[in-house]
């Protein structure tokens, strides 16, 4: 998708609008403040207006997206330090009263950056872990322990 | 962790934010220039983004814009990059406006709201921007030396680092201003008055701008007293003209609607028609920015709709 001719624009904003809540839930996952989060968001859309190597198909696209959003939030993170870092505040979430659920999402957000876009891609999106590990350009018995990791840290932290 | 869905519903729980991302590929006005990557980031402001976005727009570019409700300090602020000419016509903080520019070509700042310079006297990335990049400034009101000798900027060093490019200051006060600034003095008027004289002073600049000056502006008032200024930002891009449009009071504006003469409505929030509209932002003073390329003549605008209230061409 060429975004710089005439008549693009509205293929771009659908394209857009198909996967901002998404990369919006990955950012937020990183960035835990919605500001940084939708800055994070804007980002990863340049990226893909800017990449010449788009790809093709839904389950590219968001494996795109996911892993870009990700890298783009590691990296910010990192110029940001640790001052930066939020807690999760009530009006970021969509509450309806189970405590169990918030805490679980507390805990999701608080995993180690390194584990969340393969957590985010397999328990959200439903991606393989060998579609993980082709995305990542990991092996998939890396991305496994990773996952594995993730729900150990989980279990840990709310006490399974 | 036996159950998937549980962290599935997890993620679920994170509010989307409702904010229209105003990301939007741009532009109108043809021929578009496909040969540099013309691109525009911005965040975290309200008149800058829109006046960035209408220099990008002027260059034929990609502009992509996210609506962000909040201003922080500069260091919240993001950066604008653009590799061509840009104009920049803001009436606001020109601290985040020079923090939020950079750019290979020239930069004209117009400013003309002296209070809002003094926010942060020692501001780095005003020096550092300034030193790098800012090659015009027009100021209007109030007293640039102050101002600068309180940001301790040196303009024999700026000089230099401008790489020999023309500094303009737009002042009323000449007083022991380093010699090798241009001047202008502010002799006062109205808005539109002071924007001709800027447009005037740009003229050296205007051989890298493929634009055609020219500038207005006309306020609207609703009953209560509220004030809207439709500024056209100077700019004819191949028969379109585009405008900023700086709503001061409403804070309950949602949508910006122009009627022209007949009667005929045009929602500038409609990006799939329009090519930009930003809401919120600014400062503790609120500000809202409107972009757009419209397709009615400027001086047709008669009323201006911006939530229940009516503005009208003040006469």
């Amino acid at each position: 998708m060429d975004t710089n001719v005439p008549g693009a624009q509205d293929t771009f904003a659908d394209f857009y609008q198909k996967y901002y809540p998404n990369v919006y839930r990955v950012c937020f996952s990183f960035m835990k403040n919605e500001a940084d989060a939708l800055d994070m968001v804007q980002e990863t859309f340049l990226r893909y207006c800017e990449t010449d190597s788009k790809p093709v198909g839904d389950r590219h696209e968001i494996g795109w997206l996911v892993m870009t959003a990700g890298n783009l939030c590691r990296n910010q993170l990192k110029s940001f330090g640790r001052s930066r870092r939020q807690e999760l505040r009530e009006e970021d979430i969509v509450s309806n009263g189970d405590t169990a659920a918030f805490e679980l999402l507390q805990a999701v957000l608080s995993l180690p950056e390194k584990y969340k876009t393969a957590v985010y891609l397999y328990y959200y999106e439903g991606f393989s872990t060998a579609e993980i590990a082709e995305l990542t350009k990991t092996p998939e018995t890396t991305v496994r322990t990773h996952l594995r990791r993730a729900r150990a840290k989980l279990k840990n932290q709310l006490g399974e | 962790m036996k159950d998937k869905n549980k962290i599935r519903q997890a993620f679920d729980m994170i509010r989307i934010p409702d904010g229209e991302p105003s990301l939007g590929a741009v532009i109108g006005g043809e021929p578009l220039r496909q040969d540099t990557g013309r691109q525009i980031k911005v965040r975290r402001s309200g008149g800058i983004i829109a006046a960035a976005a209408a220099a990008v727009i002027l260059a034929g570019g990609v502009f992509a814009a996210y609506k962000i409700g909040r201003i922080g300090t500069a260091d919240d602020v993001g950066a604008v990059t653009v590799n061509d000419a840009v104009v920049v016509a803001d009436n606001g903080d020109i601290r985040l406006t020079a923090s939020n520019i950079r750019c290979d070509g020239h930069i004209l700042l117009v400013h003309y709201d002296y209070e809002k310079l003094y926010a942060d006297k020692t501001d780095r990335r005003l020096e550092e921007s300034i030193n790098n990049r800012l090659h015009s400034i027009f100021r209007i009101n109030g007293s640039m030396d102050d101002f600068l000798m309180e940001c301790n900027i040196n303009f024999s060093n700026l000089d230099e680092t401008a790489n020999g490019d023309r500094i303009c200051i737009f002042k009323d006060d000449t007083e022991s201003v380093e010699a090798n600034i241009s001047i202008y003095e502010n002799e006062g008027g109205t808005e539109t008055e002071i924007l001709e004289k800027v447009f005037d002073m740009t003229d050296s600049l205007r051989h890298t701008l493929p634009i055609k000056k020219t500038c207005n502006a006309i306020s609207f008032k609703s009953e209560t007293g509220g004030l809207v200024t439709l500024s056209e930002l100077g700019f004819y891009c191949n028969a379109e003209v585009f405008y900023l449009i700086h709503p001061t009071t409403d804070r309950e504006a949602a949508n910006i609607i122009l009627i022209d003469k007949e009667g005929k409505e045009y929602d500038m929030s409609d990006r799939r028609k329009y090519l930009f509209f930003h809401y919120g932002a600014g400062d503790d003073s609120y500000r809202s920015a409107c972009v757009s390329a419209l397709p009615v003549n400027y001086q047709l605008v008669e009323k201006i709709k911006i939530g229940d209230k009516i503005y009208s061409k003040e006469q």
